[in-house]
């Protein structure tokens, strides 16, 4: 039981405040933690100085407060702290030092397959994962037919869950973490497993606990869903917190802090190619800070290219991607100008090509740029791995999204809507002939 | 709205008292009760004769006990026939012995489970101590039959049963605690298991009468808590048993100290856990 200062230091805490980390650390030690007979034997014939472990802390005086229907979104890159942080507030680890005060039941979703046993089906694990949460066998029972129609899974029920796909164990795991009705909801980065449809769905549904006044905690490299979804974001890098605040900036700093090479590439010198690409870079208009690019706004392509000996009828183009594998779009110097096809002397290069603003939805592109040759037939002669680069919504554009859920496609358009009554639920007139209305006048 | 959140979670890098270990454990009883549930399910899950294993090891144990300490060795069990007197002692001795077995290596064998999910991780060991009454309580019934078969008529004292049981859950969880505490760091366990259990069984008066220990070895022989909860369920189970109170005060205490040294030990071992399994 808490002590007498316990107890202070709980009146010191806000009754807003659901979660209250302060001087947190966590080392780990590296290499096998246990030493073999050999090495005792060896210590004990040869007294002295033991050599140093080497420890790594993956968290380092981490103090952060958490307030009551707050959505916070933990991002950094791959070692930051992330995982070690959530895995300490699951209590699955526990902390070297500090200490953290939470309020109210936690349920955490971590990993696949998380408190699943293969070999029960999925009923059972259902009743097995609630217990583990710490409900009663009644409550579950009470949500059992919500949990089921959420995952979807209602075939499977009594099946053993080792025969389930990795999409279908995550589906079962986010529905009855997310139907136990927790006061804190920790989910690491489980939904990539899932497909888009379920992936939207639990964000829905992780906006719905928010809603109800409950906490989420939620890591993911899915820097659109931080955005979209979290009230709030902090940036972790080694083991520490860096920024905190409005998760438009922080998903800004990150990615500018990450990406900041990735706004251009070069390419080595190669005089046996006849033409090849030397650079290609991205420009927002105007330059945001750290080189981010905003959805609204526009920005330029610059490609950089050296002609090395004197060629005609080539062709530079830029390709735009999905990630994923899907093609945007191609553009091509002749586009605009067809005798551009011209005679390349020797030289130094630079094509511009703009791209609008308000035309591209947020998330994630690669661009390539390429030279083709329509003399030397239609092998590209010079094609170079390009640019990945992420396209933000701007501050306070979340208003376009429905709530939690970023738009798809990928095209964002304002297109002009006009609405106009066409009836005003007045008992129909009687029918007129409504060839007048689509025939020319 | 949310109701106000009953539990406050104190998590604190110098643990957590013991007393609030205990009051947690008491606050997930139905989790116990479903792991052990789920241990007997998963025990028997995809095996041909399914729960009817429960009654091979005992009653193999109790032909092979016969043939040799019997026959060949030429114990003497008095009016009791022989294989009842072995019998009786191996359904307690089996359920003890697997409790031992498998609270030990429950920490690493459900590894997914503890890195993943959190829960007061003594539930674990106690969980498989419990599934495993369910097997005692099979391997009882063959004992039914064998008294039938007998004509051996048990006395009042049946009704002790449970509390040998509980008392030899308690050695078996504690011992499972104590080597399951070293085996999360040195899985050296893992390979001495055996070795541990088959001497404690020769240690314990399962397959021979107690009156065949010389009595300059009786005071370390009945330190063995096995000693007083192996009679105790022989005075339970056979007509015309005497009970040594000595050997029952012996066998309880070891039990409970067993226990609590357990717990204490696994207490201290538990702490980064999930980081070592």
């Amino acid at each position: 039981m808490p002590s007498a200062a316990w107890r202070t230091w709980f009146s010191t805490v806000s009754r807003e405040s659901v979660i209250r980390i302060e001087g947190l650390s966590k080392r780990y030690r590296l290499g096998t933690g246990t030493p073999g007979l050999h090495r005792a034997i060896r210590r004990l014939l040869r007294p002295g100085p033991r050599p140093q472990q080497n420890v790594i802390w993956a968290l380092r005086d981490i103090d952060l407060e958490v307030r009551r229907g707050e959505v916070l979104g933990i991002i950094g890159p791959n070692g930051s702290g992330k995982s070690t942080l959530l895995k300490i507030l699951a209590r699955i680890t526990e902390p070297t030092t500090g200490r953290v005060l939470m309020r109210g039941r936690i349920a955490s979703l971590l990993e696949v397959g998380t408190g699943f046993h293969p070999d029960l089906t999925g009923r059972d694990n259902i009743y097995l994962n609630g217990s583990l949460l710490g409900l009663s066998f009644r409550e579950i029972r009470e949500r059992f037919a919500s949990i089921v129609e959420f995952a979807g899974t209602e075939l499977f029920l009594d099946t053993p869950v080792k025969h389930y796909s990795s999409g279908m164990y995550v589906r079962l795991a986010f529905a009855v973490a997310a139907h136990l009705e927790p006061d804190i909801l920790v989910v690491d980065e489980v939904l990539a497993v899932g497909d888009v449809a379920f992936q939207r769905k639990c964000l829905g549904r992780m906006q719905a606990v928010a809603d109800s006044g409950r906490t989420v905690l939620f890591v993911s490299h899915n820097l659109a869903a931080i955005n979209h979804f979290c009230t709030r974001a902090v940036l972790l890098r080694e083991g520490q917190i860096v920024d905190q605040g409005e998760p438009a900036r922080i998903v800004g700093r990150y990615l500018a802090e990450t990406f900041a090479c990735q706004r251009q590439r070069s390419y080595p010198r190669d005089p046996a190619k006849p033409m090849q690409i030397r650079r290609i870079s991205l420009h927002g208009l105007p330059d945001a800070p750290g080189g981010v690019l905003y959805r609204t706004r526009p920005f330029e392509v610059r490609v950089v290219y050296q002609v090395n000996a004197p060629i005609s009828g080539s062709i530079v183009s830029l390709l735009l991607e999905k990630p994923d594998g899907g093609t945007v779009c191609q553009t091509r110097d002749i586009d605009s100008d067809p005798e551009c096809r011209r005679r390349y002397e020797p030289g130094l290069y630079q094509a511009t090509v703009r791209f609008p603003g308000n035309l591209l939805n947020a998330g994630t592109y690669a661009l390539r740029a390429a030279i083709e040759s329509t003399l030397l037939g239609r092998d590209a002669f010079d094609h170079q791995p390009g640019l990945t680069f992420e396209l933000l919504d701007p501050e306070g554009a979340t208003l376009l999204h429905t709530r939690g859920r970023q738009r798809p496609g990928v095209l964002f358009l304002n297109l002009p809507w006009m609405v106009e009554m066409l009836d005003d639920g007045e008992p129909a007139p009687q029918v007129q002939d409504t060839s007048a209305c689509v025939g020319p006048p | 709205m949310a109701a106000e959140p009953a539990t406050t979670i104190v998590i604190d890098a110098r643990g957590m008292k013991l007393s609030a270990r205990l009051r947690e454990f008491w606050r997930y009883r139905e989790l116990l009760l479903f792991l052990a549930w789920r241990d007997i399910r998963v025990r028997y899950r995809q095996t041909f004769i399914g729960a009817a294993w429960a009654l091979v090891e005992p009653f193999v144990g109790m032909v092979v006990f016969t043939l040799l300490f019997s026959r060949v060795a030429k114990f003497s069990s008095g009016d009791i026939p022989y294989p009842l007197y072995c019998y009786a002692a191996l359904l307690v001795w089996n359920f003890f012995a697997r409790a031992v077995r498998e609270s030990t290596i429950c920490f690493t064998a459900n590894a997914a489970l503890l890195r993943k999910t959190y829960f007061p991780r003594l539930i674990l060991p106690a969980a498989c101590v419990l599934s495993l009454v369910v097997d005692f309580c099979c391997a009882l019934a063959l004992f039914v039959a064998l008294s039938a078969y007998y004509g051996a008529r048990p006395e009042l004292s049946v009704l002790t049963v449970p509390l040998w049981l509980a008392l030899a859950g308690s050695a078996a969880l504690g011992s499972g605690l104590i080597l399951g505490a070293i085996n999360l760091r040195y899985r050296d366990i893992g390979q001495t298991l055996p070795f541990i259990v088959q001497t404690w069984l020769l240690a314990s008066p399962v397959a021979y009468p107690r009156s065949a220990i010389p009595a300059s070895w009786l005071p370390v022989y009945e330190l063995n808590p096995m000693v007083g909860i192996v009679e105790g369920m022989r005075w339970a189970l056979l007509p015309q048993m005497p009970l040594d109170p000595r050997l029952t005060a012996l066998g309880a205490v070891g039990a409970l100290a067993l226990l609590a040294a357990g717990v204490l030990s696994f207490s201290r071992a538990e702490r980064g856990l999930a980081d070592v399994v």
